[in-house]
């Protein structure tokens, strides 16, 4: 905590959340949450399609009002969110629980597998297979409260990364862990 | 065979890239009849006399549509051009059409507008209730306009928070989106 800043952006989350003030500790992100876990409800196997979740928000945050009995707007905007921001709900609001379980354990999977073949990548990849890695564990992170996926100059890395570790999987010896 | 590959992975960023091209020419379409407009509509009132201008803006923003077939943007410039050319039943089409794309608080708050034009105040306040339950947006309306909407949307509000409200303030009947 040497920044200052930094310590008293802190210290702010802090005390918001000893306030119980959720919205505004979360940066207002339960309004978008709230409506895909509205729209998971709503059409758990096969979801509302992919690329829907901005034109369902509305109506599905007023529904999400109702069940919880508690306002979900954002003041600072005109409270409208295109993205859930969170992929991992995201994937099932669109496309439903199993095939949003399946990408997301898709995309959990291939960091660990990596790390898990860090032993047994050919040595001049390894180095490369850390970087593939950090950049997929901070997409992964990037995925908790935000969109990364739907930004294209986000998304083109992170989707060359995931190729990029599919290969090097590919390419590590088979065998025990290393 | 690899080259079959490459020329088959080839043509299909071509076809997905393709379509790009018109949704970019239809952006630059759009940004060009906003900017016109936003220049009308800073002349006040006197920007209902323009009908050649507000001609031009209604009708590069319905091809900009055509270019953007799931965007509710040029639809609602289409029809605010409409509204401000003092023509509600078009500027109602338009937003209608831009409702049916999702639901926005700021289409909402020009059906109300629009309907208000129209001379059918009741439907308008119902529109405009709801514009102001999806948008805390109130405080950037008229102060005659906002004071009856306090007391309703506080009331709507406390049923809430006793989980008493049933659904939220409605749009006008046959211009539902969920």
């Amino acid at each position: 905590m040497a920044m200052p800043a930094v310590r008293g952006r802190v210290q702010n989350l802090a005390r918001k959340a000893e306030a119980g003030e959720w919205d505004q500790l979360l940066s207002y992100r339960l309004v978008p949450w709230t409506a895909a876990v509205e729209m998971v409800r709503e059409r758990p196997l096969l979801g509302n399609g992919p690329g829907t979740f901005a034109a369902e928000f509305v109506p599905h945050r007023l529904r999400a009002e109702i069940f919880w009995g508690h306002r979900l707007v954002n003041p600072q905007l005109n409270s409208f969110y295109a993205q859930a921001h969170c992929e991992y709900l995201q994937a099932p609001a669109e496309a439903g629980i199993p095939a949003g379980l399946a990408a997301d354990a898709a995309f959990a999977m291939l960091p660990i597998g990596l790390v898990r073949s860090l032993g047994r990548v050919p040595e001049p990849m390894r180095g490369e297979t850390q970087v593939v890695v950090a950049i997929l564990l901070a997409g992964s992170i990037a995925a908790l409260g935000w969109s990364p996926l739907q930004e294209p100059a986000l998304a083109v890395p992170l989707l060359l990364a995931v190729g990029r570790g599919w290969r090097v999987l590919g390419q590590a010896e088979p065998g025990e862990p290393g | 065979m690899k080259s079959i590959g490459a020329a088959l992975i080839s043509l299909a960023l071509i076809a997905a890239l393709v379509p790009e091209f018109s949704s970019y020419r239809a952006e630059r379409r759009l940004y060009a009849a906003s900017a016109l407009f936003r220049s009308l509509i800073a002349e006040g009132n006197a920007a209902a006399g323009q009908t050649a201008m507000l001609d031009r803006v209604a009708a590069s923003a319905k091809q900009a549509a055509e270019g953007l077939p799931n965007d509710s943007r040029p639809l609602i410039l289409a029809g605010s051009a409409r509204l401000v050319e003092r023509r509600p039943a078009e500027a109602l089409t338009f937003y209608r059409r831009a409702l049916g794309i999702g639901e926005r608080a700021e289409i909402d708050l020009n059906l109300g507008r629009a309907y208000a034009l129209a001379g059918n105040q009741q439907t308008a306040s119902a529109a405009v209730l709801r514009a102001v339950w999806v948008s805390p947006l109130i405080s950037a309306l008229p102060e005659q306009v906002q004071t009856p909407l306090k007391a309703a949307l506080a009331e709507n509000a406390r049923r809430l928070g006793s989980h008493r409200l049933a659904a939220p303030p409605p749009l006008p009947a046959g211009d539902q989106s969920d």
